[in-house]
């Protein structure tokens, strides 16, 4: 693992494109959830992992721990720890709705990004979160110096992510839509 | 030189091919949206369109008892709307459903059902009055609500106009739309559509 980070310490290109592509991602999460802001109050309470009125304190939590990860990755400020907690983010993000699965909610929201765009908890969203965990491992290795070439590269590669993986997003929440119109309970 | 102009124009076009590809997504998102029901989904239990409301005693949040299902003093339509504060479409269509009652000059009473001091905490954060508020599973069992968000839409006698299930602004409005067409809900508009239609043939698959 260690000698990977490091090898990745090479690639710098590499590195900054899992550190762009890390700071949209929970740039965008982060915006999305304070939209919509009460909803995901709701949602939180709903995930029934933490009591009621222990909900809002949570859901703050979570956006200002998505807002420092964004804020961390994109400047590079301590950028190592940034992509720690994004990593850390996900996976009890996955954690959380395994939880839910397990106990039986199959229409349960799992609040990702914005609420008009819903997605049931489901496996499939497990595996985005381990895709997105993977994307990220870069970011974990230290930073060399980057070159103008490592910055477009990096760049191009790190946008080019981000909007793909808000298209896995749209597509993970228009199959969710075919089945709710399937069963005509929208 | 060369080949830094050439790698950033190649990462332009990944960029730009990406976000087409978003774009057509996205469009199918909304072509699912689009043909999903337009009305509130009308539920077969419970009292029906035409039917008298039952009559059901219940405590506002004020205190005061107020009777569901009786004929209103103030002569205006009463819109039951079924909450519950760890339901997020609730919240998200609860300020909708303020705005739309007070356009259509509607009463509106939010029906929940559970731990008081979640609906209390609910009704502070959406400025929810005491007096328009009633916690009661009995409303809930009378209408036999199954899901939430659903509204049940009275008027001033106490009859049903329209019930169902509720999700955004255009379902709300069909319940009122249903007084007025006398459909009460879109399946019934539907199948007086389809029984309008001469049965057609059964659809063959093409020969490939």
């Amino acid at each position: 693992m260690f000698d990977l980070l490091q090898g990745w310490s090479s690639a710098p290109a590499l590195v900054l494109a899992s550190r762009i592509f890390g700071a949209l991602l929970f740039a965008s999460a982060a915006m999305a959830k304070l939209r919509h802001f009460e909803e995901f109050v709701g949602l939180v309470a709903r995930y029934r992992l933490v009591p009621f009125s222990a909900a809002r304190a949570a859901a703050i939590l979570v956006v200002a721990l998505e807002t420092l990860t964004a804020a961390s990755l994109l400047s590079g400020l301590l950028a190592h720890y940034g992509a720690m907690l994004a990593i850390a983010l996900l996976t009890a993000f996955a954690v959380a709705m395994l939880v839910a699965w397990l106990r039986g909610e199959r229409e349960l929201d799992c609040g990702c990004f914005q609420s008009a765009l819903r997605q049931h908890v489901s496996p499939a969203l497990l595996i985005r979160n381990v895709l997105l965990i993977v994307l990220l491992l870069p970011a974990l290795a230290a930073a060399p110096a980057f070159s103008a070439g490592h910055w477009i590269d990096g760049l191009g590669a790190g946008v080019a992510l981000f909007i793909l993986s808000q298209v896995l997003n749209e597509l993970l929440a228009v199959q969710t839509r075919r089945q709710a119109s399937a069963k005509g309970a929208l | 030189m060369t080949l830094v102009i050439s790698q950033t124009l190649l990462w332009i076009v990944v960029g730009v091919l990406s976000l087409a590809v978003l774009a057509l997504a996205r469009q199918l998102g909304v072509l699912y949206e689009r043909i999903a029901p337009v009305g509130a989904l009308a539920v077969s239990q419970g009292p029906q369109p035409g039917q008298a409301s039952p009559v059901i005693h219940a405590k506002l949040l004020t205190g005061e008892t107020f009777s569901v299902g009786l004929p209103r003093e103030n002569g205006r339509p009463l819109l039951l709307f079924f909450v519950s504060p760890t339901c997020p479409i609730c919240r998200q269509l609860l300020p909708t459903a303020r705005v739309f009652a007070e356009d259509e000059g509607l009463d509106l009473l939010l029906v929940g059902d559970g731990d008081l001091s979640q609906y209390q905490a609910m009704a502070k954060s959406y400025k929810v009055r005491d007096d328009e508020l009633i916690l009661s599973a009995d409303v809930g069992r009378a209408f036999q609500i199954g899901k939430l968000p659903s509204a049940v839409l009275l008027d001033p006698r106490g009859v049903v106009v329209a019930q169902g299930l509720v999700n955004n602004r255009e379902h709300l409005e069909s319940l009122i739309t249903a007084g007025e067409t006398g459909f009460a809900s879109v399946q019934q508009y539907l199948d007086a559509k389809r029984a309008d239609r001469t049965p057609e043939p059964e659809r063959k698959p093409a020969n490939v």
